[in-house]
């Protein structure tokens, strides 16, 4: 690392960062920044996003550089690779829970976005990957992927859904008869087609369903490494954002991950004279003078450690309808990199 | 004679105008941008509702940390206030097992099922079940609201665009879900949600989404297909113009879907965290007005 290499001293020689945050407090427009500095720095980055360029992001000088992740095509793409035998490929397509999985179901974009980022990290096209995870909840979906698809394929309750064979013992006849009757229940409740569905696509998933885990454990590797993965957590100043990055540093925190940055977004100076200081104290490394933000930051001391920059932007009013609005945004980090 | 006297005296019984009157108490939808202040409105509206005598109940889905906005900020308030505003969280197994009791009816046997392995497994599984149960609950309290002592249903619901994947999840789990009380349940909020005379839709966004208003609008809503309508836009934490010049801006309404929104300023109230709640009572009650 040159001593020139500002983003990757900042992001400790880390090529995977993943920005995080509440909705709405600018995590996009941070991955987006950072993308464009890392290209000024002479960098090759590639930034992961859900957000559609048609829609909020009409940036056509990024566009080579940004990945935009629809969950139905990458998941299907990556069932394909894993499918040798092209009926159950077919198969599984044709679910219908499949397809709510690939297109509604809450953490698809997510999964997506961390299968993607794994081929992408592997074949080693870009040497600085950026994530732009969507939603609040997105750390907590991303750090427990791997347990939560593990634990759908490898519980117990899987081999009652789909029996193998049959034993006469009698606790086990038992168990099978208080089963049958929950299942019953259950079909009454929610259709028997769910089942019939859920059944139909553990039967197909069995044959790929350790590829499968595995993709998962190799991407779960790399997102929790502190050598490769570094996090941003970005966040506004208002009281409900901050309850949430504190529920966010508290997630990190029990897998041992400390952010490397800190943004505190959209904060709002009253006078030019805070601007001012804002830019001093963000540059200096101390604590923002801003007093309103000075608690934030205390309540959030033992969550960080002593390597987490932070870093205080102030609130633009105008939108980002150009990449001349995105620069003022990177006009304000790139010194900040510098002088840390 | 006897026997519409008899039919008179059932159809005024609370149970039968349960089943006649589909929906008692409205629902009022807090949604827009992250962050934009959508927790704050709908805190807000049930506060300002609960002054005027009424009893609300305001929900949230799976809210990240146990605790809801809503009561959060309500919990400022004195108690004459606070004791008639209700907050919940919908957790999806707390839900799941209120739904299998309801439709169970003998309390150990629901317990049991939904203490089982299996059962929990089928919930954590079957992608949206969790969604379509939270749905069902939301709309079975806008049913029941006025029975239950509820004259309002406050939804401070996720940002328009998880707003849309989560009721489109009722319609994408149909074919697996069809015919069952489950999936019932969840078209009636749909159906519901598409009710402009039944429901009031505030799409609440920050001053530097303003521009971009149809974008973060229209993309979505054609994505799914469900042309949701906001009925209020609120354009919130406004810094441009004095505060008389808010609710009176020349520009206030947008053409969306061929319809005029009606679309509203509210100032940026700066370092005032613990008063911000009435100034946008005052706020949003001038919003209601002029809308009314």
């Amino acid at each position: 690392m040159s001593e020139k290499d500002y983003i990757g001293r900042l992001f400790q020689g880390c090529n995977i960062v993943v920005c995080c945050g509440t909705s709405g407090s600018g995590k996009s427009t941070i991955a987006l920044s950072l993308g464009l500095l890392a290209i000024n720095h002479g960098r090759k980055p590639l930034i992961f996003t859900t957000v559609p360029s048609t829609g909020l992001f009409p940036f056509k000088e990024l566009k080579p550089f940004i990945k935009e992740i629809d969950a139905p095509s990458s998941l299907n793409r990556f069932l394909k690779n894993l499918c040798s035998d092209a009926e159950i490929y077919k198969g599984l397509l044709k679910n219908s829970l499949y397809c709510s999985i690939a297109t509604a179901f809450s953490g698809s974009k997510e999964y997506a976005i961390l299968l993607e980022l794994f081929f992408e990290w592997e074949r080693g096209k870009y040497d600085f990957y950026i994530v732009d995870l969507p939603f609040s909840e997105n750390p907590y979906i991303i750090l427990e992927s791997q347990a939560k698809i593990s634990r759908v394929f490898e519980s117990n309750a899987l081999k009652w859904l789909i029996p193998e064979g049959s034993k006469t013992t009698t606790p086990y006849m038992i168990r099978k008869g208080g089963h049958t009757l929950i299942t019953k229940i259950i079909s009454r409740l929610s259709g028997r087609n769910l089942l019939d569905e859920l059944r139909d696509f553990f039967i197909h998933f069995k044959g790929i369903s350790d590829k499968f885990l595995d993709a998962f454990k190799k991407a779960d590797m790399i997102i929790k490494s502190p050598k490769i993965t570094s996090y941003v957590v970005v966040m506004n100043p208002c009281q409900e954002a901050v309850h949430i990055t504190r529920w966010i540093l508290r997630r990190l925190h029990r897998d041992g991950i400390f952010p490397s940055l800190l943004i505190l977004n959209k904060i709002r100076a009253s006078s030019e004279r805070d601007i001012k200081d804002m830019r001093a104290t963000s540059r200096d490394q101390r604590l923002p003078i801003i007093s309103e933000e000075v608690h934030i930051i205390e309540g959030m001391r033992q969550l960080i450690d002593k390597n987490t920059k932070i870093m205080c932007i102030p609130y633009f009013p105008s939108p980002l309808k150009d990449i001349e609005a995105l620069m003022r945004i990177v006009h304000w980090i790139d010194p900040f990199l510098k002088d840390n | 004679m006897k026997k519409s006297r008899r039919i008179e005296g059932a159809l005024s019984c609370p149970f039968f105008n349960a089943k006649i009157v589909e929906v008692e108490s409205p629902l009022y939808i807090f949604t827009g941008k992250g962050c934009a202040g959508r927790s704050t409105f709908a805190a807000s509206l049930s506060i300002l509702l609960a002054r005027q005598g009424r009893r609300v109940i305001a929900v949230e889905l799976f809210p990240l940390l146990g605790k809801t906005s809503v009561s959060r900020i309500v919990s400022t308030q004195p108690p004459s206030i606070r004791k008639r505003i209700t907050s919940i969280a919908l957790h999806a197994e707390r839900v799941a097992k209120e739904y299998v009791l309801r439709k169970v009816k003998v309390e150990i046997l629901a317990s049991i099922l939904a203490r089982t392995e299996l059962f929990r497994y089928i919930l954590s599984a079957a992608p949206g079940l969790k969604e379509l149960l939270c749905l069902g609950k939301i709309w079975q309290l806008c049913k029941d609201g006025k029975r239950m002592g509820y004259e309002a249903v406050i939804w401070d619901a996720p940002p328009f665009e998880r707003l849309m994947e989560l009721i489109n999840i009722p319609l994408l789990a149909a074919e697996s879900t069809k015919g069952s009380p489950v999936y019932r349940e969840a078209l009636k909020i749909v159906s519901l949600l598409k009710d402009r005379s039944r429901i009031r839709l505030f799409y609440i966004m920050g001053n530097e989404d303003s521009m971009l208003i149809e974008n973060t609008i229209t993309v979505p809503s054609n994505n799914m297909g469900l042309n949701l309508t906001p009925g209020i836009i609120i354009i919130n934490k406004w810094e441009k113009g004095s505060e008389a010049e808010c609710s009176n801006s020349p520009d206030s309404t947008i053409t969306f879907n061929h319809r005029k929104i009606p679309v509203y300023r509210v100032p940026y109230f700066y370092k005032t965290s613990r008063d911000i709640p009435l100034m946008i009572i005052e706020e949003l009650e001038r919003c209601l007005k002029r809308i009314t």
